[in-house]
């Protein structure tokens, strides 16, 4: 046999036939992958926040620095304001506040409308 | 009166991948559908093995759609697509390695029994059972060169061997290949 009848035998070898199940593991694992309902900017906001938050905890709980002590007693400072001047309407707006900031959190408002996938 | 027919273009590879980067799910659906066969070849013939070559293939188009911004325009989607397959490929193959000790499983029979000997007497199964006695270097370059003919660029370039060392694997495995069936053309005419 010489090398083009080789060649052209390698050539026109069919190729081999993929498993029935495999178009749908690579559809699924790409392009029907489910997408995260959160958006990336949502994302950075949270994990801002949290970084923050465990920053500041740690400042508090942990550090014996000037920072840690000026929030501790700046909260202490705050807590004790609003104990001394809390009157029955302070509560009531108090309360009034917090409910609405609870009910706000409920409401779905219309979402821009996501690219879907056609099966 | 004669009809015309209208005929829709078939989008070439960059105008689907243009379009899959701009949220367009189907176009990709397309260049799978596309390379779908090429790839589980590829993956098939360097594993020898049904799910580790779909587990590969599988890996090499997740890998591809998650990177698809970074594809270089005017570059080919084939060898991009073969040189990602190509790394999973290795990854198994390493792997199975440190499983299994010194050697890389060449996991088909050279010394087929009587019942693949009966199937072998196709030709294509003759070759295909001479490309499965080539050493892995050897049979992998023998796949892309049936893939991608004589590119031997391309094929260099999923590699990531020089050309010259691509030719001269290329040269090797022609001549284990050309060995390995007239061996078993001598074997099948000994035991008639």
């Amino acid at each position: 046999m010489n090398d083009d009848e080789l060649e052209r035998m390698l050539l026109t070898l069919p190729l081999e036939v993929p498993p029935a199940d495999l178009r749908g593991r690579i559809l699924g694992a790409t392009i029907d992958r489910p997408r995260l309902s959160v958006g990336a900017w949502e994302i950075w906001v949270i994990g801002t926040l949290v970084a923050l938050l465990v920053w500041l905890s740690v400042l508090v709980l942990g550090g014996t620095s000037d920072v840690s002590a000026r929030i501790a007693q700046g909260l202490t400072r705050a807590i004790d304001t609003f104990a001394m001047q809390a009157t029955s309407a302070t509560v009531l707006w108090a309360a009034l506040g917090i409910s609405a900031a609870i009910w706000l959190s409920h409401i779905t408002f219309p979402q821009p409308q996501r690219r879907t996938i056609d099966p | 009166m004669k009809r015309r027919l209208v005929e829709t273009p078939v989008p070439s590879d960059d105008d689907l991948i243009a379009a899959a980067i701009a949220g367009n799910a189907d176009a990709f659906g397309c260049l799978v559908e596309r390379y779908e066969r090429a790839v589980y070849h590829l993956a098939y013939r360097t594993l020898r093995d049904v799910e580790d070559a779909k587990d590969a293939a599988q890996e090499a188009f997740f890998k591809a759609y998650r990177a698809l911004r970074t594809f270089r325009p005017g570059a080919t989607f084939s060898t991009w697509i073969f040189t990602i397959t190509y790394h999973a490929c290795c990854d198994r193959l390493n792997r199975r390695k440190r499983f299994s000790g010194d050697q890389l499983p060449d996991r088909a029979d050279p010394s087929a029994g009587p019942e693949q000997q009966t199937e072998a007497a196709d030709d294509a199964q003759r070759l295909r059972s001479a490309i499965d006695t080539l050493p892995e270097k050897y049979r992998t370059v023998i796949t892309l060169f049936h893939l991608q003919g004589k590119q031997y660029e391309d094929i260099a370039a999923v590699l990531g061997l020089p050309m010259g060392t691509v030719k001269t694997h290329l040269f090797r495995a022609k001549e284990l290949l050309r060995r390995a069936l007239s061996d078993s053309v001598a074997g099948e005419g000994g035991q008639r």
